[in-house]
């Protein structure tokens, strides 16, 4: 193809639009939209090779046809552009490109691909690596479906220690699946979890909120600010008893939004009623218009074992619900 | 703007560099959507490459050399690469992007980013194609406002220690443009993390006619 340039036919532009907006839904996991507008790249070019009249220019094409497909996930797509491709009229560049791309491209054409995938997944996970899992994710993001593939990272991210990251992808499950209970609850839970590795609750909490706002992330955060503020015997202050009063509220006040099955799971329904316990005590205290030193005694003479004891439950449960998700996709 | 007519380096007597916003890639290359593609990808890579910005820093210093073939001189310039207008571009959003791409793929689309803003800035060129070949190097095209679409290879490097690494990448760069187009075309190679100082920089080189 030496001294031969390929010519330029608007529909590339069109093409690298396509491809742009593929990798932006693919930059936020979204891949049922990057598999659209990489699927449809891949049809424009595919239809587009009538176009070349020159051998070398449609093989060479068919190689930007597979890579979109591919990108798409449309791997059976993908391979067949590249069955289809004649090396021998290729220059040394893209037979280079070709001999690398192929391998790859039939392994993800088996049946077996995706088996084969989420079993290794599943293996890695239980030898806790989930930094691996992080980064084969990167590269195979069709081994699941959008939401169970931002599940994946979620939980994988807070078990590396990244409860921000965690809580961002959680959030980005729940914008597909809104109503889904085991998200919702997950997702809430997150910062109960975050104890675990040391982390200040409260800030992980505050960081929740800001991106998955439901009757029970409210209600989590509520429990966390009480038990914040009460840790190793410390006095409730005002501000603290109040932040605490208005997430009870706003949580009761939307609790009826949450699916049925939450709201009648027996563990959240322990860690509202506690909490709302405490919260409505408090209320009753400010309403009398106690005085601060009439306030911290009456609150201490409160125990607040049951909600820790509730908090407990939760992240046991947290515990079972992620592993027996992350069985159920595997 | 921060221009130095020579074989020359920067000295403080420069004036202050010329800011280039990163909104660019939508207003300048708009047939392709490099915004959706790059922006977030440049972002990142000057914002932890080559050292970590404090949070809430939006903007990175890049050095870039432009030549022109068959010469022994190039201009020196010092951009101030700005993302300051760009919404939507919080610390949630890059952790998500670094989680969700591979340090490879962030470099490469940060590479062609770097070059889409200087092939602006520098040859009043937009970019019209870019497109993905294999599981490697991108294929682009750019055009100048009444001249041909024309080649431009790009390439990132994340860590550039040495001069020499810089330089071998343009040189196979140079060599690929002019055997696929053989009248004229750009190279560009960024390096995020270059020499001791531990700069961004960037060549941007024009060919015209043979191999050189």
């Amino acid at each position: 193809m030496k001294n031969q340039s390929k010519p330029f036919h608007p529909y590339m532009s069109e093409v690298s639009k396509l491809e742009s907006q593929g990798r932006c839904a693919l930059s936020m996991g979204d891949t049922e939209l990057a598999r659209e507008k990489y699927g449809k790249a891949g049809d424009i070019i595919a239809r587009s090779l009538k176009l070349f009249r020159s051998q070398e220019f449609v093989h060479d094409e068919r190689i930007f046809a597979a890579t979109a497909y591919f990108q798409a996930g449309l791997y059976t797509e993908a391979w067949k552009q590249l069955q289809r491709i004649e090396p021998r009229f290729l220059d040394e560049r893209s037979r280079q490109i070709l001999e690398d791309f192929l391998p790859d491209v039939r392994e993800r054409n088996r049946k077996s691909y995706l088996t084969k995938m989420r079993h290794h997944i599943h293996q890695l996970w239980k030898l806790k690596k989930h930094e691996q899992i992080i980064e084969i994710l990167k590269t195979h993001p069709y081994i699941y479906d959008r939401v169970a593939l931002a599940f994946f990272r979620a939980v994988n991210c807070v078990e590396s220690g990244s409860w921000r990251a965690g809580n961002i992808f959680y959030a980005d499950a729940l914008k597909w699946r809104p109503l889904d209970r085991d998200l919702m609850f997950l997702a809430g839970c997150a910062p109960l979890n975050a104890i675990r590795f040391g982390n200040d609750a409260l800030i992980v909490s505050q960081h929740t909120l800001k991106l998955t706002r439901n009757a029970w992330s409210v209600c989590v955060a509520a429990g966390i600010v009480y038990l914040h503020a009460m840790r190793d015997g410390s006095k409730l202050s005002n501000q603290a008893a109040k932040e605490f009063i208005e997430l009870m509220d706003e949580s009761t006040a939307t609790f009826a939004e949450l699916p049925d099955s939450l709201q009648s799971d027996p563990d959240v329904v322990n860690y509202y009623n506690a909490s709302r316990a405490e919260a409505d005590a408090l209320k009753q205290f400010f309403s009398q218009n106690l005085t601060q030193t009439q306030l911290e005694e009456s609150l201490n003479s409160h125990d607040p074992s049951i909600l820790i004891s509730s908090s407990n439950l939760l992240i046991q449960r947290e515990e079972s619900l992620i592993s027996e998700s992350l069985r159920l996709a595997n | 703007m921060g221009r130095v007519t020579s074989k020359n380096f920067y000295n403080a007597a420069m004036d202050a560099p010329k800011t280039l916003p990163l909104d660019w890639l939508r207003s300048k290359h708009p047939r392709c959507d490099l915004h959706s593609r790059c922006l977030q990808a440049v972002v990142y890579r000057l914002s932890v490459d080559p050292t970590q910005l404090a949070e809430g820093s939006t903007n990175r210093i890049v050095d870039v050399e432009n030549w022109e073939k068959d010469s022994d001189l190039h201009d020196c310039y010092r951009f101030d690469f700005s993302w300051s207008g760009c919404s939507a571009l919080d610390s949630d959003s890059l952790l998500r992007f670094q989680r969700t791409w591979d340090s490879e793929a962030i470099t490469e689309n940060a590479a062609i980013g770097v070059m889409a803003m200087l092939i602006w800035e520098l040859a009043q060129a937009s970019v019209v194609t870019v497109r993905q070949k294999g599981r490697g190097g991108d294929y682009d095209f750019v055009q100048r406002e009444g001249f041909e679409v024309m080649k431009v290879e790009v390439s990132g490097i994340k860590t550039a220690p040495h001069l020499s690494s810089l330089q071998v990448r343009v040189a196979e760069k140079s060599i690929s443009v002019v055997l696929k187009f053989p009248h004229e075309g750009f190279v560009s190679v960024t390096a995020f993390d270059y020499g001791q100082e531990h700069l961004v920089k960037s060549v941007l080189k024009y060919h015209r006619g043979d191999l050189p």
